[in-house]
């Protein structure tokens, strides 16, 4: 039992959309070993999004049951949800909507350290030097927290939302879509930090991207979602280099490559 | 152009606390006392605005008519903002039926005239300076429901409430963190703007004899008295009137000016 | 005579702020398309704005912008609404806001084309249709009566690319326009512009953070860095060698694709730190 980080059963959410039903998920059967670091790709709608938010505890499925470290969580009230909490941390894809524009960086990262519903799970956590450690782990100044989000690069503010997620001392990282918001210049830096952050701390990762590339980079583990459902998984270069189907094919063929010579046409077209 | 808007606001706004603030300490006259020959003098060295049908000075009495604008615009402003913004944060950020009953009540609030609700208080408890500031108090209560409902709907959808909520944060957290300062601006606009509106309707109530009662002035009932010596004395009406244009000026002035002041989409260059 | 000429192109906004441009030098030959890459705040946007003639009025402007022998910078406003959507359009990165909401697609395209080439409503309808298909959208009679609401995004950027280029203008300007999609739809979207581009031969200044969309539609690449051009050059030169240490920075990390999953990921901060070279 104690040897599965994630249990996903039939797992299905419908949500009503101006008197129509849309089915965002669908009977999606899910297992995660502890320090797996899965990638689900899909396009917008696929549902890779409900999939982890329901994953988190942050939204309830329509039917079908989720376990976390054996515990059964589909129907768990919040206030008992704490370990949960704790243990699992996202990072969303835009920076500029995940981090209050009135809040400074310093009481943005320490925030899930004053939740009381964590608080039992944080015995003898003292706020600042976390403050200190996470700034440090994701390499911003200490004087960062003084500062308004506004004052950062969109690089940086990633970095403050990671720093965020790692302040509680979880034990699972979802990334929703972490760089696809910013430069692809930045992207690099983000994705070696998240790469050494799951390396030298010991996490488990979801990450949630369109771009099979940020997940090939991360993860070695994948599923490809389209309308609600998995339709394909295994290691990465299995799924990279061999796909099974036709629209996990048509996703690797979408990355945009360089191309150098104007009678060249370009891998993807 | 903004920045001067904002600034007339100020100005115009000072004058009226600082209006208030003189005539806690200094009236040129006593603007109580009938004094029959004084009657309808024109502005002069000694009666600066003139005196009215009582002889009283005029000045003295729009000076002490300021105090009760500033005294109903807070205590309505107040009211309606104490009541109206938990409970439009409280429909926001609760969603479903209890956003439903807030909002059909407020609705209901809302069809009801504040001159309807004057005059039934007025009927019951007689008129006075309380019954206005209540029924414009409570007449403004819906405005300032939706206004702080439309404001947390928006930032309910963020995905900073979306990490709080991940990191364990409670309801009353993210109310207090995240709904109130990222609200206030837009709060602060519609109490500008709201102060605006009670004056006016302030003016009207005391014209109509639904607010203070004489012999203390407001600058309503100035005008009302005023009307009866509209073709003798046509300056006295001239006074109240200016006054009160200039006060709802002044506060709608502030209110856009707050707005544009306020709107980080208008401070960030691209 | 090249249809597009920047010289000396200085913007700045408010007193205090460092200058948004600082003497970017470019020109663009009719038919051909520049790519301007550089990160968010390099002022490649605010370079399509001054070619647009849509710089707010706080913003202080020196230099030479022609378009087509026209005087961008010293044009009324009226004049510079007659080049645009005629001479020069634009497409934007969000084709969600730079649709009216409230308006059916059809119309909105059908209005650029009456507004300068002064079509009749028949015939307008036929064009619009016809164009619609062209940019690839299928059943473009039911899109056509469709709101953009009811569209998805790749549909509404087709859209947008349909309003750009029902005038036959002479330029295009692309503003990231592939940004906000999916890779799947970004792909079928850059196909398309490719498409559009050939058959009606106009130009094209084409903005982006990404090296590698840049260079599926561009052969010139121009490189944007704190409001210069700091390396401009054909993408296969400039891929090949870089000699900006900036710009051997965006190369190294636009290989996603090459790199060993797990292993660092070069950066630009390898080649190149702010304010130890310029």
């Amino acid at each position: 039992m104690s040897e599965e980080l994630f249990r996903a059963e039939k797992l299905t959410r419908r949500y009503h959309n101006a008197g129509r039903e849309v089915v965002a998920l669908s009977e999606v059967d899910l297992q995660l070993a502890p320090g797996a670091r899965l990638g689900i790709v899909g396009e917008s709608g696929s549902g890779k999004s409900t999939l982890v938010r329901l994953l988190a505890g942050l939204d309830r499925p329509t039917s079908g049951r989720v376990w976390f470290k054996g515990a059964d969580i589909t129907a768990l009230p919040e206030r008992r949800r704490g370990f949960l909490r704790s243990s699992v941390q996202m990072v969303f894809q835009d920076p500029r909507s995940s981090l209050n524009p009135r809040m400074r960086v310093g009481d943005i990262i320490t925030e899930p350290l004053r939740s009381r519903l964590l608080r039992p799970q944080l015995v003898g956590v003292d706020h600042r030097t976390r403050l200190t450690e996470v700034l440090a782990a994701v390499d911003l100044d200490a004087d960062a927290a003084d500062r308004y989000p506004h004052e950062f690069s969109g690089g940086q503010r990633q970095r403050i939302a990671i720093a965020r997620a790692l302040a509680p001392k979880p034990e699972v990282l979802i990334a929703d879509e972490p760089v696809s918001a910013l430069d692809v210049s930045v992207r690099a830096q983000v994705l070696n930090l998240l790469t050494d952050l799951v390396a030298g701390q010991g996490l488990s990762l979801i990450v949630v991207s369109h771009d099979l590339l940020v997940v090939r980079h991360l993860c070695d583990e994948l599923a490809v979602m389209r309308a609600g459902r998995i339709i394909e998984s295994g290691p990465t270069d299995q799924v990279y280099l061999q796909p099974k189907t036709e629209y996990t094919a048509a996703l690797l063929a979408a990355i945009p490559r360089i191309r150098t010579g104007p009678g060249e046409t370009g891998d993807s077209r | 152009m903004k920045r001067a808007q904002l600034i007339a606001g100020v100005v115009l706004v000072g004058v009226v606390v600082l209006a208030t603030v003189v005539s806690l300490f200094w009236m040129p006259f006593d603007p109580l006392r009938v004094v029959p020959g004084q009657r309808l003098l024109p502005p002069g060295p000694v009666h600066w605005l003139g005196t009215d049908g009582f002889g009283i000075d005029i000045f003295s009495r729009l000076l002490l008519g300021a105090r009760s604008v500033l005294l109903v615009g807070i205590i309505s402003v107040g009211l309606a903002a104490v009541v109206g913004i938990p409970l439009g944060m409280l429909a926001g950020q609760a969603g479903g039926w209890i956003d439903d009953v807030v909002m059909r009540l407020s609705d209901v609030v809302y069809a009801l005239p504040a001159l309807l609700l004057a005059i039934l208080l007025a009927s019951v408890f007689g008129a006075s300076t309380v019954t206005a500031m209540v029924s414009i108090g409570v007449a403004t209560i819906p405005a300032f429901a939706r206004v702080a409902r439309a404001g947390t709907l928006q930032v309910m959808a963020a995905d900073y409430v979306l990490a709080a909520r991940a990191s364990g944060t409670s309801w009353w957290g993210v109310a207090w963190r995240h709904v109130a300062p990222n609200i206030a601006p837009v709060l602060g606009v519609q109490a500008s703007v709201g102060f605006a509106m009670a004056i006016l309707a302030e003016a009207a109530l005391s014209y109509l004899g639904l607010a203070t009662p004489r012999p203390n002035p407001t600058w309503g009932n100035m005008l009302r008295d005023a009307q009866d010596y509209i073709f003798v004395a046509p300056l006295q009406a001239v006074w109240p009137g200016l006054a009160i244009a200039m006060a709802v000026l002044g506060f709608n002035l502030l209110g856009d000016g707050l707005r544009d002041y306020l709107d980080p989409r208008l401070r960030e260059v691209p | 005579m090249s249809l597009l000429d920047v010289c000396d192109l200085s913007v700045t906004f408010g007193r205090r702020h460092r200058p948004a441009l600082d003497g970017v030098c470019f020109s663009l030959d009719a038919g051909c398309r520049l790519g301007v890459i550089g990160e968010s705040g390099s002022g490649k946007t605010v370079t399509a704005l001054a070619v647009m003639g849509l710089l707010p009025e706080y913003a202080r402007v020196s230099g030479k912008v022609e378009l087509a022998g026209h005087q961008i910078t010293h044009l009324s406003e009226a004049g510079l609404a007659r080049l645009r959507g005629d001479v020069v359009t634009m497409v934007f990165q969000e084709p969600m806001t730079a649709l009216d909401p409230t308006m059916r697609v059809g119309r909105q395209v059908a209005e650029v084309l009456r507004l300068h080439a002064g079509t009749e409503s028949g015939p307008a309808r036929a064009a619009v249709i016809n164009m619609l298909g062209e940019v690839g959208l299928e059943d473009p009679e039911r899109v056509a009566d469709a709101y953009p609401h009811q569209l998805s995004g790749g549909q509404r950027q087709r859209v947008s690319l349909a309003m750009a280029l029902i005038n036959a203008p002479d330029l295009v300007i692309c503003d990231e326009p592939t940004t906000a999609l999916d890779v799947t739809v970004q792909a079928t979207v850059l196909a398309k512009l490719n498409d559009v581009l050939d058959a009606s031969g106009a130009a094209c200044l084409f903005i982006s953070h990404d090296l590698a969309v840049v260079s599926q539609v561009c052969d010139q690449v121009a490189v944007m860095l704190d409001g210069r051009i700091v390396e401009t050059g054909s993408v296969a030169e400039l891929f090949a060698r870089p000699q900006h240490p900036y710009t051997q920075g965006l190369v190294a990390t636009a290989r996603l694709d090459q790199t060993i999953p797990g292993q660092r990921l070069p950066v630009v901060e390898d080649f190149y730190r702010p304010g130890v070279s310029r």
